[in-house]
């Protein structure tokens, strides 16, 4: 073997073919427009769009935002600018991109979230629909889908008949069974999984008594949550036989590789993103020095690989 | 502070601008985390901000 080879970072979800296993994660990337002036767009694995409803939404009122230890707590509320738009003024840009473009959809209502997918179902450059039934921060729909398993059936096997594309399907840590929830999800059709969206958590400042986020309950992210990440990855790899792209808290090539032993094909990296621009492209070199360094020459053969 | 200032500025029909702080996650426009409302709608205050007319923002949704 040659003193620097180049591994093979390509990974496969079912039909979906990425050129490395580091995907941005829904809501830390914009519709990636924003970052093409901090990388080659072209370099990274894979892109999930912001959510996308069938209406725009201006999000939850401020403050919306709040760093904890190790992580940041969320509550934005899937301000987007809908599905009419985002085809209009978003998809043209996303298009031209050579990673897979994969869009987030969310809803209040089964109807609503069939309604965008049908909307988007003829725009070309769309690899695949990342279904968006995990969020904790909206009244609505989000994760009160997401959290019951027979709930997340239905609305599972309702978008899997309104679409012909690769689903893919995001689950919320903030329930009992999270292995439960993968099976019912699978078994209505889900093609992939994306393991997981934030914790629910919260932050209150003892002076004023108030919680920092006018939510009061917000989405965790970040380093603080990768431990609790990690575990979720292990028992959805092991219950279910589709993919899964695993992600929480990775800060680094060596976390995305933690993240594949335990059983994730690929991984998401998010709150990262607010803190080096080009953090995507920073990890999958990291995942490629790794793997020269322990001289793997496919990083498919590390997922789930983990000895116990 | 902002917000008793901008009271001020309304009472003595003062005109000006203030420059606002929010906790950021991007910092670039894309994570909505910074967001203030002025009139109807919420604005970045990393992008459309940070400075405003004195008068345009709404304060009373701060906690």
């Amino acid at each position: 073997m040659k003193k620097s080879f180049a591994p093979d970072l390509t990974v496969r979800l079912g039909d979906l073919v990425l050129q490395n296993p580091v995907i941005t994660a829904s809501g830390t990337f914009g519709y990636g427009e924003e970052y093409r002036e901090f990388m080659n767009l072209d370099r990274i694995g894979g892109l999930v769009t912001k959510a996308i409803t069938l209406q725009p939404r201006q999000g939850n009122a401020p403050p919306r935002l709040v760093e904890t230890a190790a992580g940041v707590l969320n509550a934005i509320g899937l301000a987007n600018v809908g599905v009419e738009a985002f085809l209009s003024q978003k998809m043209p840009f996303l298009q031209k991109l050579k990673p897979a473009v994969i869009v987030n959809v969310a809803g209040s209502t089964i109807d609503e979230y069939v309604r965008v997918i049908e909307r988007l179902e003829t725009a070309a450059g769309i690899a695949a629909l990342e279904l968006n039934i995990s969020c904790p921060n909206v009244r609505e729909g989000g994760m009160s889908f997401g959290a019951d398993p027979q709930a997340a059936h239905t609305v599972v096997k309702a978008a899997r008949a309104a679409t012909r594309r690769h689903l893919m399907v995001k689950l919320t840590p903030n329930v009992t069974d999270i292995a439960a929830i993968a099976r019912s999800v699978v078994a209505a059709g889900a093609d992939s999984l994306s393991v997981i969206n934030t914790v629910q958590g919260m932050a209150i400042d003892a002076v004023s008594r108030r919680p920092r986020l006018k939510n009061v309950f917000g989405g965790l992210s970040g380093p603080a949550i990768k431990p609790l990440a990690l575990a979720c990855v292990y028992k959805v790899a092991r219950a279910v036989r589709v993919p899964v792209v695993g992600g929480g808290g990775i800060m680094t090539g060596e976390d995305a590789v933690e993240f594949m032993i335990a059983g994730a094909r690929a991984v998401s990296v998010g709150t990262v993103n607010f803190i080096n621009p080009r953090a995507a492209l920073d990890i999958a070199a990291g995942i490629a020095a790794f793997c020269r360094k322990e001289k793997i020459v496919q990083v498919a053969d590390i997922v789930g690989t983990l000895h116990v | 502070m902002l917000a008793a200032l901008q009271a001020y500025a309304r009472e003595q029909r003062l005109t000006g601008q203030m420059s606002l702080e929010a906790t950021m996650g991007c910092g670039i426009g894309t994570c909505q985390g910074c967001a203030v409302k002025q009139a109807d709608k919420y604005v970045k205050v990393c992008e459309d901000g940070p400075v405003f007319e004195i008068g345009t923002i709404d304060f009373n949704i701060k906690p």
